[in-house]
């Protein structure tokens, strides 16, 4: 029942890469361009990634079938 | 010079580029020396690079032929500044964490080791999960308390199986590392996120360690990075303007295991409550 996540290897080096260059390193006092915003979603995209879509399928329906109606809607 | 520079690296002040090596826009990379230390450099004209994996692979090909040459700190990726005075303003901010930094990582790699899983089932905490639900006659606030602590006891469970994974890697490549940080079930796919520092000509018996500790889990998945440049190790900045991401992430991580597709519209908002 388990479904092995399907991660190409370049993928993966990619986004170990990104995880380096991006959030770590040297930190000079500059003007750092990348936006805080552009990184989250790099991040979730990996996290994404890595969550198998089994799990992601699974709370999806979960979260549909459950009742919102009484929470905040923005 | 004047135009904004590009910051790619730090090296030993008296040290010079490969001949011909370029950066963004094909501009030619240069050393801008300032005291004991240099800043590897490239003039650039745009203002805003997006982290693409055509940008990121370009920083990190000038940083690793840098580093083929002699020591070098890699510098985080987007790191623009406005003029060779103000790169020299910069390594004058931080000299001697830079130039310590240099000394203890310059020719030292790092290797990523990432062990993916299908969390496994972790038995009803003792006396807890349906017997403590079942006595719950007092409304419904004991019994979602109730649902808080079995999740709160789940959750420490699984965590235990996690760091017993990287009790074991760390016993099996430990003899060829320096340093380590390791992240335990940092969202709950992933057991482990570790990075070791090592030396350079340790790599090989790293990779095999972590191949033993592979093959000893079939049904995980371990995934094996590097060598790179010791991004992980330079010295923190101890408060700067942006957010911590590993935070913010951790917290995306947590929402996610809770309520699945609402993460997008909420993981800022739990940034902003903290």
């Amino acid at each position: 029942m388990s479904v092995t996540p399907r991660i190409d290897t370049e993928e993966v080096t990619l986004l170990e890469l990104l995880d380096r260059v991006i959030d770590r390193g040297v930190y000079l006092s500059g003007d750092i361009t990348i936006s805080v915003a552009d990184v989250d979603l790099i991040y979730l995209g990996l996290k994404l990634m890595l969550t198998s879509t089994e799990r992601a399928e699974q709370m999806r329906a979960s979260a549909a079938a459950r009742s919102w109606g009484d929470l905040p809607r923005d | 010079v004047t135009e904004r520079q590009y910051v790619y690296a730090i090296q030993a002040h008296d040290s010079t580029p490969p001949p011909n090596l370029r950066g963004f826009e094909g501009c030619i990379i240069r050393n801008v020396p300032w005291r004991r230390l240099s800043a590897v450099v490239s003039s650039v004209a745009e203002i805003e690079f997006g982290p693409t994996a055509e940008n990121v692979l370009l920083h990190e090909s000038v940083v690793e032929a840098v580093r083929r040459d002699g020591k070098a700190l890699p510098v985080r990726f987007g790191t623009i500044v406005e003029s060779d005075d103000a790169v020299r303003h910069a390594l004058d901010e931080r000299h001697d964490v830079l130039l310590g930094d240099l000394e203890r990582l310059g020719d030292k790699v790092e290797l990523g080791v990432t062990v993916l899983w299908q969390p496994p089932a972790v038995a009803a905490p003792e006396g807890s999960a349906d017997s403590l639900q079942a006595s719950a006659t007092s409304g419904a606030g004991t019994t979602y308390l109730y649902a808080l602590l079995n999740e709160h006891r789940r959750d420490r469970a699984l965590r235990d199986k996690a760091q017993a994974l990287a009790d074991e890697l760390n016993e099996l490549v430990q003899p060829h590392t320096l340093d380590r940080r390791i992240a335990i079930l940092p969202v709950p796919r992933l057991a482990i996120r570790a990075t070791y520092l090592l030396e350079a000509e340790q790599s090989p018996a790293f990779l095999e360690g972590a191949r033993k500790a592979r093959e000893r889990h079939p049904d995980h998945r371990y995934l094996i990075s590097g060598p790179w440049p010791p991004y992980s190790f330079v010295t923190a900045v101890e408060a700067h303007d942006g957010a911590d991401i590993g935070t913010l992430l951790q917290d995306a991580g947590r929402l996610l295991s809770i309520s699945g597709m609402k993460i997008a519209k909420h993981d800022r908002t739990a940034d902003d409550g903290r």
